[in-house]
């Protein structure tokens, strides 16, 4: 919501080159880093299997992985909730989640938050877009409705199409909607 | 008050979410959580009978009057009838479905939309950081999650029931953040002395 103040959270600047994280575990058992997918523009989305508004959002992800693929885009959800407050977002419960989903993507527990600091993730979704060079070119929503039917602007895919066609992203940040993200 | 298992929790988020003060964050999950608790007992109106409507009505209520500190006794009133409203038109869009009276309940969707926009179009004008079209898509969704409630009870579908109940309430939880953000942002000098208060406990 706008209802929240743009990046209250200190995190990575837009344009600035993030570094390489610790690995991190996926639902698929493998660790993987940022610098796992070196040839990929990165999607990461800070995700929660417990949020109405991240649930609304898991098709689109999954249509976008699919439809952008093969353009050398890759999604990557992470996990950042304390599963010690909500324990609908352990790991195990995030291995169910994803299944029952079907995510197409890597989904990974940030269980010691390192990631939603480095970016700064304020809530479920909070997406951030990566170009090649690990530069943040984009960081907001996923588009501007929960609900698919009344979307009128699509912002993380423009911003994919423009970081695809090496331009300047038209909008390169928004403001995120969704559950809150407790950072201990 | 009804106290939900996610309010103690949220005192712990509290630390690093926004401007917002701790006292005040509690008491809009509070009052709006009931939304959340309550809607499960709007489905099943027709059998709860009128003590259901009277607590589902008696939260709008609550809820409004928080708003008069801030607003006026004028504008709480104007959002009394609103929220009253959601519900009353909740109550005959159930009992469509109970009935499988497709025309009422359609007439019924439209006009429980037509309601949310006007909460939108309203909070909007009272506050800047609470934009309309934000409001409405956060309102649109609880209205849609609440149908899905509505929908698995019919069809005494348990399993659904109980998800969709969690999503209402994990979702009337943001719509609660979202008020308390923007009246923290809104009114930040109501809240300074609070915040210093609540950094020395």
């Amino acid at each position: 919501m706008t209802a929240t103040p743009v990046s209250h959270r200190r995190g990575v600047a837009l344009g600035e080159r993030v570094g390489d994280c610790e690995p991190v575990l996926g639902t698929d058992g493998n660790r993987y880093r940022l610098s796992s997918f070196p040839d990929d523009v990165l999607v990461v989305v800070f995700n929660s299997n417990r949020c109405p508004t991240a649930k609304a959002y898991e098709e689109r992800l999954i249509a976008l992985q699919d439809e952008y693929a093969a353009r050398g885009i890759r999604v990557i959800a992470v996990n950042s909730t304390n599963p010690h407050l909500y324990a609908e977002e352990s790991y195990a419960a995030m291995i169910e989640h994803a299944r029952e989903a079907g995510f197409t993507f890597p989904y990974l527990k940030d269980d010691r938050q390192d990631l939603a600091r480095t970016f700064g993730a304020e809530c479920t979704l909070h997406a951030f877009v990566l170009d090649r060079e690990r530069r943040l070119r984009y960081r907001g929503r996923i588009d501007d409705s929960r609900n698919p039917a009344k979307v009128t602007v699509s912002d993380l895919r423009n911003a994919l199409d423009d970081v695809l066609a090496e331009r300047d992203v038209r909008v390169a940040e928004t403001t995120a909607f969704g559950c809150a993200l407790d950072i201990s | 008050m009804v106290r939900s298992r996610h309010l103690d929790l949220y005192i712990l988020e509290a630390v690093d979410r926004t401007p917002v003060s701790e006292r005040l964050a509690s008491v809009a999950r509070d009052l709006v959580g009931q939304i959340g608790t309550s809607i499960g007992a709007a489905v099943t109106l027709a059998s709860a009978g009128d003590a259901a409507a009277i607590r589902l009505l008696r939260n709008q209520e609550d809820i409004a009057n928080a708003f008069v500190p801030y607003y006026g006794p004028e504008a709480a009133g104007k959002l009394t009838n609103l929220l009253r409203k959601h519900i009353m038109i909740a109550v005959e869009l159930v009992a469509a479905a109970k009935t499988r009276d497709d025309a009422k309940f359609k007439d019924n969707d439209k006009q429980w939309d037509d309601n949310a926009r006007e909460i939108a179009a309203f909070l909007a004008g009272a506050n800047p950081h609470w934009p309309e079209a934000d409001v409405y898509d956060l309102l649109e969704q609880h209205l849609r999650l609440t149908k899905g409630e509505v929908t698995a009870r019919l069809k005494r579908d348990w399993a659904a029931d109980v998800k969709a109940f969690d999503d209402i309430f994990t979702e009337a939880m943001v719509i609660a953040d979202t008020l308390a953000d923007g009246l923290a942002l809104q009114f930040p000098e109501r809240f300074e002395a609070e915040r210093a208060t609540e950094a020395r406990a």
